[in-house]
């Protein structure tokens, strides 16, 4: 018989209807599975009251109430969004002992549907620099080789997604930070449109660039959460177009931004030919497209991400300095350099930069990019006295708001590698109906490591 | 676009209440000078590639 903790969100919620499976069991068997991976450190916190939840959203569903796709599914959040009686420490000593009293909207509105909101995943302290072996949380490893980083910010919600611990998870992306340790563990993270998800009982890294959103085992189930995250909102349904055709959908392949890198692997390199093949063969039209050209949107977000974050600390370094890790001060010190003109200026070359990008996109119902140009690297090549910065194709999406969504295309060497797909503001659909159809022409999202 | 000197990143790290010690003051100011030469390269941009929105 099928572990619970396996089943899709669709499948659970089919058998949770139906009674042929109860939440509490569900709930039972996401906390056993949780226990039998604990050398991922994904999670920070268990909720104690996880199964009285459980047991809560049982009484709904025998009550015959119409209830959401959601009731009684464990859900983990990382520990940078509020959950209610939660601890909220961002991953940083400097929060210690802190609990939320409210959820997060985006919570609530999980919450109000009957999710179970099982516990609160790693994150990089205040999802800024990572890993880092000395903070009072140990960094989450890659479900694929525990030797290797997960990728970050949103690194416990990638592993335990990857991991099968569970199905669902938020994170949040301001330069990457859902779609990065998404393609470094194997599973799927959408960034929506900047705005599309409400960022209010999220600790703030840089708010001209955060965004929040999920990170699921497939594309539907990344949808589906979506648009129950969004619900009422005025957004065209991410999942409205899950299971149509691609035919005649044009993609433009921007090989150049992740070919023409001498840091790409070459196994990612093919892996993305293979994706653009594939998709061609689902019947798309694929051609290359040149996008502006990426260094300067890293840039412009570099400058701006460093200035607000060292804005939004002011208070605390004041009062908590000493209690910061190291690479994170290090990194937030980086923005005192930034004067309000500089910043002024990198507000002021936003604009351009998304009305380029946009134009490039215009022939186009979405582009095919890669996510990151490498696997995750080993935790050796991190030596805890200054950052390692990752080659990533995320940020420019941050700056420009446009949706994102990363998801498997192949491996190299055991350790997955991901591919991007982006799409106009609003287009969520259209990601969702192309990865979709990708996932099941191909093997790579079925795939599950070898715990 | 001018680099921050040590002496002056180290003013503008005061100035924002930040103690780093040695070793984390020189991968910081390695930081920022970088950020500066991103603004250098921003400045350029913007010369070449002025916002028409508004025209």
């Amino acid at each position: 018989m099928t572990d619970p903790a396996d089943l899709s969100v669709f499948e659970a919620a089919a058998a949770l209807k139906s009674g042929a499976l109860s939440s509490r069991r569900l709930v039972e068997a996401t906390l056993a599975r949780i226990a039998t991976r604990s050398e991922l450190f994904a999670f920070v916190h268990l909720a104690s009251d996880a199964l009285a939840q459980a047991e809560a959203a049982d009484a709904r569903l025998s009550s015959g109430e119409n209830v959401g796709p959601f009731c009684g599914i464990p859900v983990a959040v990382k520990d940078l969004i509020d959950v209610a009686g939660q601890p909220s420490t961002a991953g940083s000593a400097v929060l210690a002992g802190q609990v939320a009293k409210e959820d997060a909207p985006v919570v609530a509105r999980l919450r109000a549907q009957g999710a179970v909101l099982i516990g609160k995943l790693t994150t990089y302290e205040f999802a800024m620099v990572g890993p880092d072996v000395n903070l009072p949380d140990p960094p989450a490893r890659n479900p694929w080789n525990l030797a290797h980083i997960t990728g970050g910010s949103s690194s416990g919600s990638a592993a335990a997604v990857a991991a099968g611990l569970v199905r669902l998870s938020l994170g949040t992306d301001t330069g990457g930070s859902i779609r990065s340790p998404a393609a470094y563990c194997g599973c799927v993270g959408l960034k929506p449109s900047y705005d599309r998800v409400a960022r209010s009982g999220v600790f703030p890294l840089s708010p001209s660039l955060d965004h929040v959103g999920p990170l699921t085992a497939t594309v539907a189930e990344a949808a589906l959460a979506l648009d129950v995250m969004t619900a009422g909102q005025g957004w065209r349904a991410a999942s409205a177009a899950i299971g149509q055709n691609i035919r005649s959908l044009r993609i433009g392949f921007a090989r150049n931004w992740f070919a023409e890198d001498p840091e790409a692997n070459p196994s990612l390199i093919r892996a993305m030919d293979d994706a653009a093949a594939t998709l061609s063969m689902l019947g798309a039209q694929d051609s290359l497209v040149t996008l502006p050209d990426y260094p300067i949107y890293e840039a412009t977000a570099s400058v701006i991400l460093h200035a607000e974050a060292l804005a939004e600390h002011a208070k605390l370094i004041e009062n908590h300095q000493s209690e910061y890790g190291r690479l994170t001060l290090q990194c937030l010190a980086f923005g005192a350099a930034i004067s309000e003109a500089d910043l002024a200026t990198a507000r002021r070359a936003v604009r351009p930069l998304t009305n380029a990008m946009s134009a490039a996109m215009e022939n186009y119902d979405l582009i095919l990019t890669a996510t990151t140009l490498t696997p995750a690297l080993p935790f050796s090549a991190f030596d805890g006295e200054r950052a390692v910065w990752t080659p990533m194709r995320t940020i420019a999406f941050n700056l420009t708001g446009h949706p994102a969504l990363s998801m498997p295309c192949g491996f190299d060497d055991g350790l997955p590698l991901g591919m991007q797909l982006i799409a106009a503001v609003g287009a969520e659909d259209i990601l969702c109906r192309v990865g979709h159809a990708y996932e099941q022409a191909t093997d790579h999202s079925v795939q599950r490591p070898p715990l | 676009m001018s680099q921050p000197s040590e002496k002056v990143f180290r003013r503008m790290l005061e100035e924002r209440g930040l103690k780093l010690d040695d070793k984390a003051l020189s991968v910081a100011l390695e930081g920022a000078r970088h950020l500066k030469a991103e603004v250098a390269r921003l400045t350029k941009y913007l010369l070449e590639n002025p916002d028409k929105s508004d025209d």
